[in-house]
């Protein structure tokens, strides 16, 4: 039986390089099966019914997720080959140096056990007197030497004890259990440990330009390997593809819908909470499965914690020649995220209805934390009437808005923020600041205020601010030019008004007799760049309070 | 079986017919990193990662061959449902134009 020593010199590692080129080619394989499986074979199955389609379609959706979380494996597979192979190499070579440095002060090494001993001339002249002169600088010598392959062999058993460890880790027992994959993300965490490998490399996120160049600079096993492994960072890096992101964003989906083991850190009443809001979520990211191509769903940040955040796309931001991000407002959490995505869906329709040679993006962008305030309730709190979450979220807006330019390259989409309620105080707050939202244009609708007095401080020429308010929207009427910025509707704002023919605070994106509104019209026109029907802005008298306060609970004294 | 499937008979042939091309596509790439792995493993005998590979190398070998033909059977149930469908409903065809008609 053969020494570690004897083991690590003759040591080849290209059958490990070997298998390690061979699971990242069944990862890719098996990458391309789950999307086909979502496209082609569960995605076309939406409006399946009857008896079969109650017992088939959950075991579809199982196979599917077993063919993402075989994915997952195939790529942590392969990263621990690679581990391995690079570590057990570096030992042997660090092995090899050793010897040929002993060799090269004429010690003696036993092929064996790799023991060294001293050289033969030393004990040859065992009754040269000058021996016991040099004998112990050679003996201190000879221990380095002794230490050093010592410890290449120390090092090839540990990378070896680190794969046995790592590659038990990723069970395929796992492919047989109904929460794959959520155990994906603890096989990830333990054989990241069991490696000694972290999320190193992955940049802190604040500088769009160095992540988009980050990423454009992997291979694509590696961006691969970082999505299987890290898919929470890299789903919310501002900046990344939005094919990359929407990747690595579904498996934390898929994770946060299977956690393994259950956060202890929330109660039940939380943690359903959470779970209905992602399930909601799942439901309609699976029923776009199948649409056809710029309708399809990239889900480009995830959130589980406190009422969820998620930002979604309808159509690829990256490449469409209109890009619009519509920023919703008061209580608005991922329970929510159906009536969004119908939003911008009716948003792009309209887009697509006025240019329908041009590919529209639109991006539903709750990343931020919106008050959760019902003004009917008797319990009305003030903090709805405050700028403070509308700053913090506008501050992530812009970093948004930045990533999708970056994202973008060279390609300069026409870009549209849209601000609706609360949300539009959030798309001023973002625009006010630092350089501005590097929007070509903005729109605020059902607007309370945008935390400025005039559209000219928001970074953009203000012909591009443009303000759509129904008569009867009661946010306006009761909230605007209070504490949350000037009233967009005046004239004195400086902003240009269109045509809204639709009711109320939510009606903005309404169909008219089965036909779109003007209101809905205008927003489609203004992302395609197209001229708007107009509406004279208002005198700057405020809201007299003639109209019967709907409001009655409210606090007096914040209108 | 109820014969309200919502989706014409050919969306379940196109879906079956995709799910047998994912069954089909894995097969050579599996056996290719298993065969590799097993390699792999051969080479470092002696080794504790050796060993260890062997047996997540034919772990996997069975694991990932059970999910292809779980994956093979739900193409051939997606078409038999079809056909089923499409028979009911040509039987019934016959029925009415047949049988009743006279």
């Amino acid at each position: 039986m053969s020494t570690l020593y004897q083991l690590l010199l003759k040591l080849d590692v290209s059958d490990l390089e070997a298998a390690k080129s061979a699971w990242e080619s069944l990862a890719r394989k098996l990458e391309t099966a789950h999307k086909d499986h979502r496209r082609h074979v569960t995605g076309p199955l939406a409006n399946w019914h009857g008896d079969s389609a109650k017992a088939g379609k959950p075991v579809l959706d199982t196979l599917q997720g077993q063919l993402e979380a075989a994915h997952v494996d195939a790529l942590l597979i392969a990263t621990v080959l690679d581990t391995a192979a690079v570590n057990m190499k570096q030992a042997q070579t660090d092995l090899k140096n050793a010897i040929k440095s002993a060799e090269q002060d004429d010690y003696v090494i036993d092929d064996t056990t790799g023991q060294v001993s001293l050289p033969q001339w030393l004990i040859d002249a065992h009754h040269d007197p000058d021996q016991a002169t040099v004998l112990p600088d050679y003996t201190k010598a000879m221990t380095g030497h002794q230490d050093k392959i010592n410890q290449a062999i120390k090092d090839a058993k540990k990378a070896s004890d680190d794969g046995e460890k790592a590659i038990g880790d990723v069970r395929a027992q796992l492919l047989d259990e109904e929460d794959a994959l959520g155990q994906t993300a603890v096989e990830a965490r333990d054989v990241a440990k069991h490696l000694g490998i972290g999320p190193y490399g992955i940049p802190d996120g604040k500088d769009v330009k160095e992540n988009a160049e980050w990423w454009k600079h992997l291979s694509h096993d590696e961006q691969q390997t970082y999505i299987a492994m890290y898919p929470k960072q890299i789903g919310a890096l501002d900046g990344l593809p939005a094919v990359a992101r929407d990747e690595a964003n579904r498996l934390l989906l898929d994770q946060y819908l299977n956690p393994a083991p259950p956060d202890h850190t929330i109660n039940a009443d939380q943690f359903n909470k959470q779970q209905d809001g992602l399930r909601a979520l799942k439901k309609k990211l699976d029923a776009a499965d199948g649409a056809p191509k710029g309708r399809e769903l990239y889900l480009l940040k995830l959130r589980q914690e406190g009422d969820g955040r998620a930002i979604v796309a309808m159509g690829n931001p990256d490449t469409a020649k209109n890009t619009a991000v519509l920023v919703p407002g008061v209580n608005s959490d991922l329970r929510g995220a159906g009536g969004e995505i119908d939003r911008i869906n009716a948003l792009r329709s309209s887009a697509r209805k006025i240019h329908p040679n041009e590919s529209t993006a639109v991006i539903s962008w709750l990343d931020y934390d919106p008050p959760n305030e019902n003004v009917f309730d008797s319990d009305f709190d003030l903090g709805v009437v405050s700028t403070g979450r509308a700053k913090e979220g506008g501050e992530a807006l812009r970093h948004f808005t930045e990533g999708t330019r970056a994202a973008q390259g060279g390609h300069h989409s026409n870009l549209t923020v849209i601000g609706h309620s609360y949300g539009s105080t959030t798309v001023g707050a973002g625009a006010a600041g630092g350089h501005g939202l590097g929007a070509d244009n903005i729109i605020a609708v059902g607007s309370p205020g945008m935390t400025v007095k005039h559209a000219g401080d928001l970074n953009i020429d203000p012909k591009h601010v443009f303000i759509g308010a129904a008569k009867d929207d009661p946010i306006i009427n009761n909230f605007a030019g209070a504490s949350l910025g000037s009233d967009t509707r005046n004239d004195t704002f400086g902003a240009r008004h269109f045509k809204v023919d639709t009711s109320g605070h939510s009606g903005y994106w309404d169909y008219i007799n089965g036909q779109p509104s003007e209101s809905l019209t205008n927003q489609g026109r203004i992302i395609t760049g197209e001229p708007i029907t107009t509406t004279p802005a208002r005198n700057p008298d405020r809201y007299s309070g003639n109209i019967p306060n709907p409001f009655p609970n409210v606090p007096q004294g914040i209108k | 079986m109820s014969d309200k499937l919502g989706i014409p008979p050919q969306d379940l042939r196109a879906s079956a017919g995709a799910s047998g091309r994912i069954a089909r596509d894995l097969e050579p790439r599996v056996k290719k990193a298993v065969n590799k792995s097993k390699d792999a493993a051969s080479a470092l005998k002696g080794w504790s990662f050796g060993a260890a590979l062997e047996t997540s190398a034919e772990e996997w070998e069975t694991a990932l061959g059970a999910m292809r033909k779980r994956i093979a059977k739900s193409e051939e149930l997606l078409r038999d449902i079809a056909d089923m469908h499409t028979w009911n409903d040509h039987d019934i065809y016959r029925t009415f134009s047949g049988d009743l008609k006279r």
